[in-house]
């Protein structure tokens, strides 16, 4: 790998928007998602997750908040998962207002969604120079810190939100 | 009324009730119900509870007072007969007198509150509770009209269920899964009592019940049960446990042996090829003459029988589960279970139920449950209830527990 292109990709990197960096990214990790043997969307994985991550149960509205979209788009996600018998929810109650509790069904698929996008991303990762793979790794450790530390909802992750 | 001719009096109860049932839609049943029998039954109050499919919680879904105009007669156009909210009131293992009268399925009189199981054809449904004035001796006129009607109740709650959703939806805790409504759909009433013969099983948990299915039918002389087991999960699980379930119904109802049996279920899950796996299973069929059986074990069920207080694991040649099997690779087995005892098959779920420190639900937590002075009816109830508290709540994989018991247990009737 000559030294040309090195600097033409660090120039690349320089001028490109970080949309377009993480698209990249963004994609590897859908393919994982959907190569994994359960069939999930990438929000229904991310709902998965942050239930996992809340102790297990969570109300729908609070869920609305940690994946950044409106309370109706939480509740349909939730029945969605309810359906596929991956998360738990008690009957007869408001939807938004009801615990709403990830099953040991749905923490398996989580385990293998998780490891089906590891493994998309070591298999892309393994054709990078290693020094630019450690790079890599270091950047992304870097940004979970801080991104963990701002204690933000992470955003719209299925509508994009216009009026940002 | 005059106590005098209390016979006449309770048919006459049941043919109002069953005619006002048969006048209202399906899912204005249960009010009926409550609507005919506190009026009959000279209670000032009468609530209608029935109990999820965990039989973990009761919940009241129809209540009269004396005095209040009744929900039935409010159903004018624009009020559409809007049921009381459902409470949950009742924990099954709770101290309450309609508790203790669900799982004792005994009638309760407790001051003046009167509870009267509702069940019917291995459908342990819920409890009617009436409360009577304190000058009122219950044994007057509640307690019979509610015993007289309670069997009638039963089926036509059962009946209602089946053209609307409304009791369905409300005696559920949790909302089911799709694989859960398909499961619900083929499994046979959980319990039954007959001459002779005693069944009774659960899948834990029931709003989720996905891979494991169970079976029991009891004819003139002949008891069969089964227990299937998909392996993988989800819908796919689901969908093998069903398919076998339905092959094995179809070859014992067409006449054929257990070892046809197994292979009607081989080749209906090869046939679906992709999307269906193996299923474990074990099938049993008693001669309750005889009371001699056979049984055809294949794959991983744990068959266990369980006598005067002690719990042993039985040992029958494993065959290979269904999908698996090949011709003359089954053999039907003696069933070392002789009557009067117990025969307990179990899902290697229950077995395979990990506490949140990782340590398994073992045969002896098994043993204990089992040596409890209880119901053999009540007892994949107590089951469920332990394998489900050992793994903090919530079962990693379906958790079945079938009891059987025949002879002279009970034979001849009531």
């Amino acid at each position: 790998m000559g030294r040309g292109r090195e600097t033409d990709q660090r120039a690349q990197g320089e001028a490109a928007s970080w949309e377009e960096l993480s698209r990249a990214l963004v994609d590897v990790v859908h393919r994982g998602v959907s190569g994994a043997p359960d069939d999930l969307t990438p929000v229904q994985l991310r709902c998965l997750e942050v239930l996992a991550a809340t102790g297990g149960t969570s109300r729908v509205g609070d869920l609305a908040v940690a994946l950044g979209v409106v309370a109706s788009s939480a509740s349909r996600l939730v029945d969605r998962l309810v359906a596929l018998g991956l998360v738990s929810r008690r009957a007869g109650r408001s939807r938004r207002e009801v615990d709403v509790m990830i099953t040991a069904a749905g923490r398996r698929a989580l385990r293998r969604c998780a490891a089906a996008v590891s493994h998309a991303l070591e298999q892309v990762a393994a054709q990078m120079d290693p020094d630019d793979r450690r790079s890599l790794r270091r950047g992304l450790a870097a940004l979970s810190e801080v991104a963990a530390r701002a204690q933000q909802p992470q955003g719209s992750l299925d509508v994009p939100t216009e009026d940002r | 009324m005059t106590s005098s001719r209390p016979h006449a009096t309770d048919e006459a109860v049941q043919a109002s009730l069953l005619s006002a049932a048969l006048a209202a839609s399906s899912w204005q049943v249960p009010q009926t119900v409550v609507d005919v029998l506190g009026p009959a039954s000279g209670a000032v109050r009468l609530d209608l509870l029935l109990v999820d499919h965990e039989l973990v919680e009761l919940h009241r879904i129809a209540r009269w007072r004396v005095g209040e105009p009744s929900h039935a007669d409010l159903g004018g156009p624009d009020q559409q007969g809007v049921p009381p909210s459902p409470g949950r009131e009742h924990l099954v293992e709770g101290p309450t007198a309609a508790a203790r009268t669900f799982r004792e399925q005994v009638v309760t009189v407790a001051g003046t509150t009167v509870c009267q199981p509702v069940s019917v054809r291995g459908h342990r449904l819920g409890v009617l509770v009436a409360t009577v004035p304190g000058t009122v001796d219950p044994a007057e006129r509640v307690v019979p009209v509610l015993a007289a009607t309670a069997g009638l109740v039963g089926l036509l709650l059962r009946q209602a269920v089946e053209s609307s959703d409304e009791v369905e939806v409300r005696r559920r805790s949790h909302v089911f899964s799709v694989a859960a409504e398909m499961q619900w759909d083929v499994l046979p009433p959980t319990e039954h009592r007959g001459p002779g013969v005693e069944v009774a099983a659960l899948v834990e948990p029931a709003y989720l019940a996905t891979s494991d299915v169970f079976d029991w039918a009891v004819d003139d002389d002949v008891l069969s049960v089964a227990l299937l087991e998909a392996d993988g999960e989800g819908l796919r699980a689901a969908r093998s446990a069903d398919l076998a379930l339905a092959a094995v119904r179809h070859a014992r109802r067409a006449g054929l042996d257990l070892v046809d049996q197994a292979a009607t279920a081989d080749d209906v899950l090869r046939r679906q090829g992709s999307g269906t796996g193996r299923v474990h299973a074990a099938l049993v069929r008693v001669d309750l003459g005889t009371g001699r059986g056979r049984m055809v074990l294949a794959g991983a069920p744990l068959v266990l029988r369980h006598t005067a207080g002690a719990l042993h694991v039985v040992s029958v040649p494993r065959a290979p589960a269904l999908g698996d099997g090949e011709e003359g690779e089954r053999s039907d087995q003696p069933l070392p279970v002789p009557p009067r005892q117990t025969l307990v098959l179990a899902s290697s779920g229950v077995l395979q139920a990990r506490s949140r420190d990782d340590v398994p639900f073992t045969l002896d937590q098994l043993e204990d449950v089992l040596r409890a002075p209880a119901d053999l009816l009540d007892t994949p109830r107590q089951v469920a209830r332990a394998v489900r508290a050992h793994c903090g709540g919530q079962v990693a994989r379906d958790a079945t527990c079938v009891l059987a018991r025949w002879g002279a247990i009970s034979r001849g009737r009531p």
